[in-house]
């Protein structure tokens, strides 16, 4: 089922953040959203997963099982990597895991606790556990901030790989980026 | 400096400390010399070697014990368990605060010769010590509950983490620092407020016992070393339980 958004307008604060933003996502298609910082990227992505809600406007189509990758890690940094994969990834196995950590380059680290952990394996900590949930939209906001050059082309070869068939949304401030996962860039203004 | 050199550097100094104010007590009671006003550290010291093989010591110790720690015990879940629901209804909170408020104004002896009216003595150390205990664990945890971060619990909304998941991941961790605090905190009270219900109480076979007859018979080494005994227990007691905790968590942690 395709996700349709209709004329969404969300203000906070009396600052118009969405005025009028209309989409429509179909079934396992992959978008990416481009933008200035301020042009309410992130709050498309909040109002998608229903952490905010809009003003006027109206969002069918949207899925259940929903997984995100948030600007943060957002973490349990007193558990384990392992446990941080395994509180969403429900019934996943563990070669699934394994091979999950080793496709985003952290064989080896599953015991560690995250908060040893440096900003860009908590990111791909981040990753992984969106990618090992039960999901039927995943939602991706600046993925790969932080990531080094040569990690982020694995990373990035890997989650296009995972994703492929499911509706995922990314949002980027980078048009190469933008352009690897998919044709279709929606530039926010 | 390592922190393990500098860790080592605090303790021979709080050592030094320690010794400083033993010779000073020392000082004090040969300068007084009557051992009914001020019994020395070396006379309490020789007591204490002897009190422990004294017939029914031990018992005496249990007596109290097992009620303070009950005490604390219901204290400690019940704190808990009414910061959880607070935190998660406002209407909870509104509704304890004049009964925390209460509990935290008004004196302890008040406290103990009011329960005293309902309770029977034996019983009055044990709901003493849950007294004390309650609100500072509830405030304690009901901080901590507070303070969870909302970006975790939208994490935990978006990946539909069960409650099981969320307080195991998301609020545990956050109130841990505060339950720790607190737990440190309540023992030592509890311990403070127990024996003194036992004072007033003067249940038969208790610590608050002892330290009563030694007060009336002007027994002051023998007042000097029970105190030394019950601070001894509070502290072991602590460090246990505080230890326990830690243990807890850090087995959550793994799972």
């Amino acid at each position: 089922m395709s996700i349709t958004i209709n004329n969404l307008v969300k203000s906070f604060d009396g600052k118009a953040v969405l005025r009028g933003f209309s989409l429509e996502i179909g079934d396992g298609e992959t978008v990416c959203i481009m933008g200035p910082s301020g042009c309410g990227k992130t709050t498309l992505i909040n109002i998608l997963l229903g952490l905010v809600c809009q003003d006027e406007g109206e969002i069918t189509g949207v899925p259940q099982k929903a997984a995100a990758v948030f600007q943060e890690p957002r973490l349990c940094e007193e558990f384990s990597l392992l446990s941080n994969v395994k509180i969403a990834a429900k019934g996943t196995g563990i070669r699934e895991i394994d091979a999950c950590l080793e496709g985003l380059g952290l064989q080896g680290l599953a015991g560690k606790k995250v908060r040893v952990l440096s900003g860009g394996q908590k990111q791909r900590a981040a990753i992984a556990r969106a990618l090992l949930s039960d999901y039927d939209l995943i939602v991706m906001d600046e993925p790969f901030k932080g990531l080094d050059e040569g990690t982020r082309e694995t990373v990035m070869d890997f989650v296009r790989k995972s994703v492929a068939g499911k509706t995922c949304i990314i949002v980027t401030h980078e048009r190469k980026e933008a352009e690897f996962f998919s044709e279709r860039i929606i530039n926010m203004v | 400096m390592s922190s393990n050199g500098g860790r080592a550097k605090g303790i021979i100094a709080k050592s030094a400390a320690v010794l400083l104010a033993l010779l000073v007590w020392q000082a004090a009671a040969m300068a007084l010399d009557q051992k009914i006003l001020l019994a020395s550290p070396v006379d309490v010291a020789g007591r204490l070697g002897t009190i422990w093989r004294e017939p029914g010591f031990w018992g005496t110790i249990w007596f109290s014990f097992r009620r303070i720690a009950l005490g604390f015990l219901i204290g400690f879940a019940a704190g808990t368990v009414l910061a959880v629901i607070a935190g998660r209804f406002k209407i909870v909170e509104t509704l304890l605060w004049p009964y925390m408020i209460t509990i935290k104004s008004v004196p302890v002896a008040s406290f103990i010769v009011i329960a005293l009216v309902w309770l029977s003595s034996k019983q009055l150390s044990a709901f003493i010590s849950f007294l004390m205990v309650l609100p500072i664990i509830y405030t304690n945890v009901l901080t901590g509950v507070k303070n969870t971060s909302r970006k975790m619990v939208e994490m935990a909304k978006v990946f539909r983490l069960n409650w099981v998941r969320r307080m195991l991941y998301i609020n545990m961790p956050q109130v841990k620092p505060y339950l720790l605090s607190g737990m440190s905190i309540s023992l030592g009270l509890a311990w403070k407020a127990g024996v003194a219900a036992e004072i007033i109480g003067i249940p038969d076979g208790s610590l608050g016992e002892m330290l009563y007859e030694a007060k009336a018979y002007l027994n002051t080494v023998d007042l000097f070393a029970w105190t030394v005994i019950i601070v001894l227990i509070s502290i072991l007691f602590e460090k246990a339980v505080t230890g326990l905790a830690k243990l807890g968590f850090r087995g959550l942690e793994r799972l």
